[in-house]
């Protein structure tokens, strides 16, 4: 579900790799890692959190509860270009759900993101699309986790000199701390989504003005 | 005013602890019948110091402008500051710090600063503190709402410094917690961020946090969306060629206006870059520049 083939878009963004790497923030293997676990983390505080308590929420198919979190989501992300890519990569998820997972939940929330009623974040969406189909909290958390280093590490491929061994090695590396990751957010509140990752967030600005962009913006 | 305990500082609130200091600011800002802008009411409680209003911009005289210092030394432990600033229908105001303002070392508790601030219809507030300096063993955590009419422009700055760099000292603080919201007057809520850095259980020299960087900043430009539109495009958003800086710039949620980002090797760039912002802002805003920094600031 979250890997960059899954058809809901993943794998047309960079995650602001594009701009690091070319402002030599990123060079190679061991930087690469550095700047996917930064995602990772980024990801894990915020769409993480977001994602366990829409589990709950869709579980007990609180659909007011679940569009909070779904605003709130969208709110506390200051950066443009990671807005369009839940947005984007959301709105096709919760289509996708509908027409291959139908149920009331994921058909009410296809509807109410096709409405315009709740803004369709991805991670919310996700959360929408696991419940109802019996998938776990934390196997939804891994797959979140798994879909953000994917999507970094694919782009890599085609942005930096490693090899499919460079990046799956990390992969490996960097999923032993998606545990960790996991202990540490999985009791925070929607009030309590946090961030600190001041240079990803230049890039994914730099990025929003690159004239040389393999990904989008 | 009330500080309840934020959960990213929960592991550290001690009620032993020995400042207890409790120093609070009210600024109303107001046009009067014959278009002067005024600072209209002023009340604090020590150690915040406010001095009066001055008219010493030269490229608009007319604006007040306002140095806040706190006179009791570094923030401590236990400390609490209230912030309340309001810019009534067309008021214009830039607001600044005297000097840096430093977190000191703490063994019990934490300081905190909650700040309101409220812009009515067609006001225009630049707020442009000086860097905050987080000490060795510093715990901050900063709470700021931003309610602001559609039609009004905020110009919203911070810088952070991870340490006395002079003396060597880099991200030895315990813990800078910083959340933000932005909302409409109506309530309609616009952004929120929290930001939480925790040097002691987190890589800060890495790809995508900081580096070898050890200031950061931002700016956020709450305007309507065509003037948000105009200063975007009078931003660069770059890795400067030598390195020692860099900015990102986006658009908020909801049209809400501009965020910028800054990172750099030392505050007198970061501080640059947020001036330069500011001066952007200003121009398209209000057909002003911002003057030159004093040479002594």
């Amino acid at each position: 579900m979250s890997d960059t083939a899954f058809p809901v878009g993943g794998f047309s963004f960079s995650d602001g790799l594009e701009s690091a790497v070319m402002c030599g923030i990123v060079k190679d293997a061991v930087s690469l890692e550095e700047y996917a676990y930064t995602v990772m983390r980024q990801v894990a505080y915020t769409d993480g959190v977001a994602a366990l308590c829409a589990h709950r929420a869709a579980r007990s198919e609180d659909f007011d509860l679940l569009s909070h979190l779904d605003n709130t989501l969208h709110n506390s992300k200051t950066s443009a270009e990671l807005r369009l890519k839940t947005l984007r990569m959301g709105r096709r998820l919760a289509e996708l759900a509908a027409r291959t997972a139908p149920s009331h939940t994921t058909i009410e929330w296809h509807r109410m993101v096709h409405a315009e009623q709740t803004v369709g974040c991805y991670a919310v969406g996700l959360a929408v699309l696991c419940a109802s189909t019996g998938v776990s909290a934390d196997d939804m958390f891994g797959s979140l986790m798994f879909g953000s280093l994917a999507t970094v590490l694919g782009a890599a491929l085609r942005l930096l000199r490693v090899s499919h061994f460079d990046t799956w090695r990390t992969m490996f590396r960097l999923s032993d701390r998606a545990d960790e990751l996991y202990e540490r957010i999985k009791e925070l509140s929607i009030d309590e989504i946090q961030t600190f990752a001041p240079l990803a967030d230049v890039m994914a600005g730099v990025h929003e003005r690159g004239f040389s962009r393999m990904f989008m913006n | 005013m009330t500080h309840s305990v934020p959960h990213t500082m929960q592991p550290y609130a001690d009620s032993r602890a020995t400042g207890r200091t409790h120093g609070a600011l009210d600024m109303l800002f107001e046009r009067t019948a014959d278009g002067r802008h005024i600072l209209s009411r002023l009340s604090r409680r020590a150690p915040m110091i406010v001095q009066q209003a001055l008219y010493f911009d030269s490229q608009w005289p007319e604006l007040p402008c306002v140095y806040t210092l706190s006179s009791g030394g570094p923030q401590v432990e236990g400390d609490r500051y209230s912030q309340r600033i309001e810019l009534r229908a067309g008021a214009a105001a830039h607001i600044a710090s005297g000097a840096a303002t430093k977190v000191a070392e703490m063994t019990r508790d934490y300081s905190a600063v909650d700040t309101l601030i409220t812009l009515g219809e067609e006001s225009y507030l630049e707020w442009l503190p000086e860097p905050t300096i987080l000490c060795r063993g510093a715990r901050l955590h900063t709470s700021t709402r931003l309610v602001v009419n559609p039609s009004a422009t905020l110009v919203y700055s911070e810088i952070y410094m991870a340490g006395r760099l002079h003396r060597g000292e880099r991200w030895e603080f315990d813990i800078m917690s910083a959340r933000t919201t932005a909302s409409w007057t109506d309530g309609r809520p616009l952004w929120n961020e929290h930001l939480v850095v925790n040097p002691n259980s987190e890589s800060i020299r890495t790809a995508g946090v900081m580096t070898h960087f050890d200031v950061w900043g931002s700016v956020t430009v709450l305007t309507r969306g065509e003037y948000a539109d105009q200063i975007y495009d009078m931003l660069p958003s770059e890795l400067t060629a030598e390195g020692d800086v860099a900015v990102g710039v986006t658009h908020l949620p909801n049209g809400a206006g501009l965020a910028v980002r800054i990172v750099g090797d030392e505050s007198a760039r970061v501080k640059a870059c947020v001036r330069g912002v500011c001066d952007r802002v200003r121009r398209v805003v209000c057909g002003r520049r911002l003057p030159e920094e004093f040479p002594w600031r």
